[in-house]
């Protein structure tokens, strides 16, 4: 009888709940959980997998919806303060009113949100997720004027975010020229079995955020190009011949642990296909979710982490691109398929643009010293973050000990020389080292 | 009211469905028979282990071979089946066939037949049958097989004795007598195992050989053995043969061999060293190749005795599958390919016009049968007997492999790769499921005459949407017309009945009995003589896709009554005529070596030169590539070959040639001096960074000598670059010309396009028209002409004249006096722009298009001639466009804007269709541009649908320039009574793009004739460049108080055709694009 009246109360509750709000006395405590902003950054990254997008571009993605995030949630953190000033171009972000209430941690993943849809196409599936977890903070009891009025905030973020991100040369850059193919042995031509064009040629002319220019930390050239059988130039491209044709089997799997290309296309006669997997920023994203889950980080501390990763991976492409077309280096596939051997195929599928210097390498060793910078150096951790694409889970001391393999990965993988690697950790972990003496989270 | 209205126009349309369905199907050339006839699926299923993925060649389906088996003068039918058996039929006539499977053992159980072909392999009269086998690895009999004929329905399988069981991914054999000793050799076509990713394009691969490549075989007294590396062909591992095609192709009376390579690599055309070897021609013969080349067929299109050559392709036939179910090469992997050797491929079937000595023309985009969807097979035979063959093409793949949504979305969404790699639990059958399949129609075209096709499939009854592979063709009920089998997958096959006989069409049969060991005469040729024309077949029975057709040769004659005479001529080069050949009868010859003669060639003697070289001038044109796709990334073609610029003054003083420099080329000026010729660049080498588009030479000053004014333009500089000056030489006699010091009063350098002189205001000193081709850089912004008045001293002022403001993109221009009120006029020219003639009412200019007659005729113009042909003394117009055999059409509409407000202007081509606008542009490609465009579309079907008006705001539509297209033939016009009326001219004329004209009388019979050339290659390869044009002399000849310009005859002048300068005595100079400048004779 008792158990009858009881439910029949909740029926009650749930049915006028809406005109009756229920407000939860926790409700900020509650909306601060770190979950919010990982479930968020996940979302993103698994549109960004879906509409395919080339790595530096995906890196544009991340970092501006994670400053959006960060300026917000500021508000409720004290201790921490604002990138304006800090990052080129950031100033005058909307301020919260005084003496109202807002619920930062709701403000902070919508800003996050209404800011990332700008940079991707798949909208509906960010807006369905959106929904869910508008629904989630619903649930918590957030006062509906806090409510409404945090949600507004977090949209005024996100303008202004938008606002900033347009004068960066992204929209100018559509329209430069394409990559103009030379026929010299030693400049980069498209390769198989795609023979994609050339991507992103001007991404040196994006705005940088904390670097001065895209040309601040140019790396050591790559080897003199030559054919003669005892020059340095055909000893590496004979490594890297090797390193795939005499694979080691632990190499085959560090190669496609991190491979990390967006888009690898398979051609067997007629019929093709595509498999799209999170591009190197992602992972080291991901990476960033892993590590911050295990130190306990709060809300402030997970999402300053995204921001400064974010930050550091989208400088450090854009100082590796000035690079790549610069040296204009040609890819080991060419130059073996040319004079070596037609049938070599490396282990991995060359991306589409120049060689030197890698990619992989300079990114992976920026967002390792923007981490620990913040998580310590010696700091394991369990990388699973390609679990979901099939491969298994790797474990690193540190994370300059995964920046390392993520580097030598590329010429295990046969698509990158010795040098591009090297220069490349060097010159990522300047960049990086550089992002963490200029950028001050806290106060 | 409303519904009620709605109900009765249901019911009309119905009505209508149900009256066209009983009306037509009557009168249908063919009638397709039920199922039960020839009962016959090529059943396929994918399993986990066997599919699309695993297997490359899952969905090539199965051939039909024809033949009597039994020698009962009934044709019998062979299917392959690739998982199911397959089948023998045997013909009982009356359309009752007997399935003999069984009894004859060829059922070739368990192992993926391919094609098949009948053959008198030893010769004893009786048809043996070899099949090709292409799978599955492992199984038994997994070797091509050979199956003697050995009478009374039995066959042996003797594949091993004779040297023909090889194991590999066959997909036909053609036997034939390549070196005329009597017995059949065979040329059999595999495809290559190897997977098609793991290839670089390398230089020289298909030199290479490999186990598993094509192979030929020298039968040696019945031991077929494999003499491919001795005899020149090619067996490499990048061999996707899908098509082998025989024919006499260079009339030298030795059977040539054709094969369709699928894929990156080219197609080869190997000519029969007269039976000592093969050489690989292909591309002296043709200027471009199908890029993924599939089955193919050659007759004789135009019964001029030439065979002409279809191969298919896999284009999409419509607008919204192009955009959903093809991949288009970019240009760069296009140009990397082209330098590798790869030849020039495109994207869609190719119909090759044989010219003779000329080589081939491609004019399937004129004929209409470029598109016919995923095509396996074409068969070209006079089916309506109407005395012209026709094409019918076999299309469909059960299950879309270029989905663009699959390929995209589907493909990985599910993570199949790494299921593949690891094998998941039915993740590949999973995914082949979600491929779209769509059945799609066959297609038939008729001809209409003229390389003119129209298709028919509809109207022969041969619409039934199917997956079809091989088809075949062959009279089964002996009725005189040609009836056909296609086999299909997971359908029952067609059989089609020929009613031909209700159209009165008369027609003879002819089977051929050849001396030794060729009973059948493979390789022989019959030549019917009747009403003035030649109706040619050959005796090829391997034909289109992995099929084999009767080897009774059937002539459709139309309308003529009777035949004067028939000529055979045998394998073995001998011929005999015979006469008293009967209509609308069957006839069988039998060879023998009575009044035969030799026969060496066909070829008649109308191939001879018309112009001959006498003389090359020192310079050669050099184009520097510059890849305007790079700048202006949404163009389908670029603007960077109007080179050279030649200009000719012979005025008895001097004889002078000028020929302009390409980009970083230093321009060359001939002074011919009494016998001496004397080069001179000194002048222009600081000029040489520009390029020279176009020069003229003058008398600017007046001083009795020749003047030589320059423009420059062209894209490859900056907008407002200096190189874009024209500059004016002044002749300072003895072969010295010096840049006049008063530039040119341009505000801002152009892109010139064109300079032309004419005194408009008769004050005696030469005025100029210039013409900005290329406004600031940006293809479609409209230029305007500059009209400079002379005022004496080499000094020239802008006259302001607001018609010639903003015009388009202006190619050339010409002062004539059209109205006869003693004022030059002007008639201009250029791309999207109407041929514009502006009347000049005392230096007052005034567009007056329509009172000429010339209103509404926007084109792609090129080049303007302006000279009184018909020598009534008025000018007439001859105006080069883009053809009728390009991927532009005339309603191709070009949008020009900053779409996405970046400051730069995209242009975007789009197509009207049922008075939609469509954007024509792959959706990578304009998504690439405008990324913005990506969040309303994500998918490829949604594009596919998507008007222009569904991707910008009317805003944005109406702030653009809008540029359209009325017409895209080359024109002749004559003036008469102050109106152009049009010529007709031959259809030649439209095969390619023209760029260069001048009249002269070239056969010197007292009319002008003209010579024309053009073609245009730097086009995007999903359009295809424009190249079916060696340069033609269109003859005018007297007809009564007419002329008429009926005739065209190829010059035989490959390349670019830039420029045609009349010289004196006969001779005539030709500037090609990137060659060098040469002086012919006529």
């Amino acid at each position: 009888m008792k158990n009858k009246v009881i439910i029949f109360t909740l029926l009650l509750v749930s049915l006028f709940g809406c005109k009756t709000e229920k407000v939860n006395p926790n409700y900020q405590e509650d909306a601060l959980q770190p979950e919010y902003i990982h479930r968020s950054m996940k979302s993103l990254t698994d549109v960004i997998v879906h509409d395919i997008f080339s790595p530096p571009v995906a890196s544009r993605n991340y970092v501006y919806p994670s400053v959006a995030a960060y300026q917000v949630l500021i508000h409720q953190y004290p201790n921490y303060q604002s990138l304006e000033g800090q990052l080129d171009g950031l100033a005058g972000l909307p301020k919260p009113e005084k003496d109202k209430a807002y619920c930062y941690g709701l403000a902070s993943v919508h800003a996050f949100l209404q800011t990332s849809k700008n940079f991707i196409f798949s909208e509906q599936k960010l807006i369905a997720f959106q929904d869910e977890l508008l629904e989630a903070f619903k649930e918590i009891g957030i006062p509906q004027e806090v409510f409404d009025r945090s949600l507004a905030y977090g949209e005024a973020m996100s303008e202004a975010i938008v606002k900033w991100s347009s004068t960066d040369n992204y929209k100018e850059t559509r329209s430069f020229p394409k990559y103009d193919v030379r026929e010299d042995p030693e400049r980069w031509t498209p390769t198989p079995p795609d023979y994609m064009d050339g991507i992103e040629p001007h991404w040196n002319t994006i705005r940088t955020l904390v670097l001065d220019s895209a040309r601040q930390f140019v790396p050591l050239p790559p080897t003199a190009f030559s054919l003669e059988k005892d020059s340095r130039f055909y000893q590496e491209t004979m490594e890297v011949y090797n390193a795939v044709s005499e694979a080691e089997p632990e190499h085959v799997e560090i190669a496609k642990f991190w491979d990390c290309n967006p888009f690898v296309s398979h051609v067997e006669g007629h019929i093709m296909f595509a498999t799209k997997k999170i591009s190197p920023g992602g992972h080291w994203m991901g990476i960033t979710q892993i590590a911050t889950k295990k130190a306990n980080a709060d809300f402030m501390e997970t999402t300053a982490a995204y921001t400064l990763v974010a930050i550091s991976l989208f400088d450090a492409f854009i100082s590796c691109w000035d690079e790549k077309y610069r040296s204009n280096l040609t890819r080991p596939e060419t130059v073996i398929n040319q004079y070596v051997n037609q049938d070599w195929l490396p282990l991995l599928q060359t991306p589409p643009f120049p060689e030197h210097t890698s990619g992989h390498s300079v990114i992976s060793a920026a967002s390792s010293v923007a981490l620990t910078n913040l998580f310590g150096d010696n700091f394991a951790f369990v990388d699973s973050t390609e679990v979901e694409y099939g491969l298994p889970a790797r474990t690193f001391d540190s994370f300059y000990d995964a920046a390392d393999e993520a580097a030598i990965s590329r010429l295990y993988g046969g698509i990158h020389f010795r040098p591009a690697i090297e220069y490349g950790v060097d010159q990522g972990k300047k960049v990086g080292q550089y992002i963490t003496e200029n950028i001050k989270l806290k106060k | 009211m409303l519904a009620q209205n709605r109900l009765l126009l249901y019911g009309a349309a119905l009505f209508l469905i149900f009256l066209q369905a009983c009306s037509n199907d009557d009168d249908r050339l063919f009638t397709l028979k039920s199922d039960d006839t020839i009962p016959f699926t090529n059943e396929l299923h994918y399993t986990e282990e066997f599919n699309p993925y695993t297997y490359r060649n899952f969905y090539n389906g199965g051939g039909v071979a024809l033949g009597d088996i039994n020698n009962d003068g009934l044709i019998d039918v062979y299917f392959t089946g690739n998982v199911v058996d397959n089948k023998m039929f045997l013909n009982k006539g009356n359309w009752e066939f007997e399935d003999v499977t069984k009894k004859t053992g060829l059922a070739c159980s368990d192992v993926w037949s391919s094609g098949a072909c009948f053959v008198d392999i030893n010769g004893d009269g009786l048809l043996d049958l070899y099949v090709c086998k292409a799978g599955k690895p492992g199984g038994e009999h997994r070797y091509n097989e050979l199956f003697i004929n050995k009478g009374n329905l039995e066959f042996e399988e003797q594949s091993a004795a004779y040297g023909l069981d090889v194991t590999g991914l066959s997909i036909q054999a053609a036997f034939f007598d390549y070196d005329r000793d009597g017995d059949l050799d065979c040329y059999l076509l595999n495809n290559s195992l190897r997977s098609i990713g793991g290839f670089d394009l390398v230089k020289d691969r298909r030199k290479e050989y490999s186990e598993n490549g094509n192979k030929f075989f020298e039968n040696r007294d019945g031991r077929f053995v494999d003499v491919s590396q001795e005899l020149g062909i090619f067996s490499s591992e990048i061999g996707f043969g899908l098509g082998i095609t025989l024919s006499d192709f260079n009339l030298d009376g030795w059977t040539d061999i054709y094969v369709s390579n699928d894929f990156f690599e080219k197609d080869y055309l190997y000519l029969n060293q007269e039976g000592k070897s093969f050489v690989e021609s292909g591309e002296s013969f043709f200027e471009c190749f199908p890029l993924g080349s599939m089955g193919a067929d050659v007759a004789d299109l135009d019964n001029d005795l030439l065979p002409d050559l279809m191969i298919t392709e896999m284009l999409p036939s419509t607008s919204g599958r192009k955009k959903t179910k093809a991949i288009y090469d970019s240009w760069k992997k296009y140009s990397l390919a082209v330098s590798k050797g790869y030849a020039h491929q495109f994207p869609r079937n190719m119909l090759q016009r044989n010219m003779g000595a000329a080589g081939f023309l491609e004019i399937g985009r004129k004929a209409g049968v470029e598109a016919t969807n995923w095509s396996w097979s074409c068969l070209m035979q006079d089916f309506d007997n109407d005395g012209l063959k026709d094409i019918v093409v076999a299309n469909g793949i059960y299950k879309d492999l270029l989905d663009r949504d699959y390929l995209a979305f589907m493909a990985n969404d599910s993570k199949v790769k790494n299921s593949i790699d690891e094998g998941g639990n039915n993740a590949i059958t999973k995914l082949i499921d979600a491929m779209p399949s769509e059945a799609v129609s066959n297609f038939a075209f008729k001809n209409m005459g003229d390389f003119n096709f129209e298709n028919y499939s509809d109207e022969w009854g041969l619409g039934a949407k199917s997956f079809s592979n091989g088809c075949a063709y062959g009279d089964l009920d002996n009725d005189g017309d040609l009836d056909l089998v296609f086999n299909n997958v997971n359908a029952p096959s067609f059989v089609y009945e020929n009613k031909s006989e209700r159209l009165n069409h008369n027609f003879i049969s002819i089977s051929l009995k050849g001396k030794g060991k060729n009973t059948r005469a493979v390789g022989a040729k019959t030549i019917a003589y009747a009403c003035g024309q030649t109706f040619m077949t050959e005796q090829y029975p391997s034909r289109g896709f992995q099929s084999s057709v009767s080897n009774h040769l059937s002539i459709g004659l139309g309308q003529c009554q009777g035949i004067d005479s028939l000529k055979i001529i045998w394998p073995n080069g001998q011929s005999i005529t015979k006469r008293d050949v009967k209509i609308n009868t069957s006839y069988e010859f039998e060879e023998s070596s009575d009044n035969t003669q030799e026969m060496s060639a066909v070829l008649s003697a109308s191939n001879q030169n018309i112009l001959t070289l006498v003389d090359t001038l020192s310079f050669v044109h050099r184009q520097l590539k510059f890849n305007q796709f790079n700048r202006e990334r949404l163009l389908f073609k670029m603007n960077t070959s109007a080179g050279p610029a030649i200009a000719v003054n012979e005025d008895g003083n001097s004889k002078m040639i000028f020929t302009g420099g390409g980009k970083e080329q230093t321009s060359s000026l001939f002074i011919f001096n009494e016998e001496e010729l004397k080069e001179v660049t000194a002048p222009f080498a600081n000029k040489k960074r520009s390029e020279v588009v176009d020069a003229v030479f003058f008398d600017s000053d007046q001083d009795g000598d020749q003047d030589l004014y320059i423009a420059h333009g062209g894209t490859a500089f900056s907008p407002k670059a200096n190189e874009y000056h024209d500059v004016l030489y002044i002749n300072e006699g003895n072969g010295r010309f010096e840049e006049s010091k008063n530039a040119i009063p341009f505000s801002n350098p152009i892109a010139t396009g064109v300079v032309t002189i004419g005194d408009y205001n008769n004050d005696g000193l030469p005025d100029l028209f210039v013409g900005d081709q290329n406004s600031n850089n940006v293809y479609g912004l409209p230029g305007s002409g500059y009209l400079f008045k002379n005022i004496g001293a080499n000094n020239f002022e802008l006259v302001n004249t607001p018609a010639f403001e903003n015009l388009g993109i202006i190619t050339d221009a010409k002062w004539a006096d059209f109205n006869a009120d003693g004022l030059l006029d002007l008639v201009v020219v250029g791309e999207w722009m109407d041929i514009s003639i502006f009347v000049n009412n005392e230096g007052q200019f005034k567009l007056a298009n329509e009172s000429f007659g010339l209103a509404n005729t926007k084109g792609l113009w090129n080049t303007v001639l302006v000279d009184d042909f018909n020598q009534d003394g008025t000018p007439d117009l001859f105006v080069g466009n883009v053809g009728e055999n390009s991927a532009v059409t005339s309603q191709h509409l070009l949008y020009i804007n900053d779409f996405d407000a970046n400051g730069s202007q995209e242009q975007i081509l789009a197509e009207q269709v049922n008075n939609k606008v469509y954007p024509s542009l792959d959706m990578d490609e304009l998504m690439s541009q405008l990324p913005v465009l990506k969040r309303k579309y994500v998918y490829y079907k949604d594009y596919a649908g998507a008007t222009m008006g569904d991707l910008f705001s009317e805003e944005q539509l109406e702030q653009s320039i809008k540029l359209s297209l009325n017409t895209l033939e080359s024109k002749l016009y004559l003036l008469k009574d102050n109106r152009f009326e049009e010529q007709p001219l031959p259809a030649e004329v439209q095969f390619s793009s023209i760029h260069a004209v001048t009249t002269s009388d070239v056969d010197q019979d007292g009319t002008l004739d003209f010579l024309i050339g053009g073609n245009h290659y730097l086009t995007k390869p999903q359009f295809g460049r424009d190249d079916a044009s060696k340069g033609w002399l269109l003859k005018g000849a007297k007809s009564g108080n007419e002329i008429r310009y009926a005739k065209v005859f190829p010059l035989n002048i490959s390349g670019e055709i830039r420029a045609f300068e009349n010289l004196s005595e006969n001779e005539v100079l030709i500037g090609v694009n990137n060659q060098q400048v040469k002086i012919y004779k006529y």
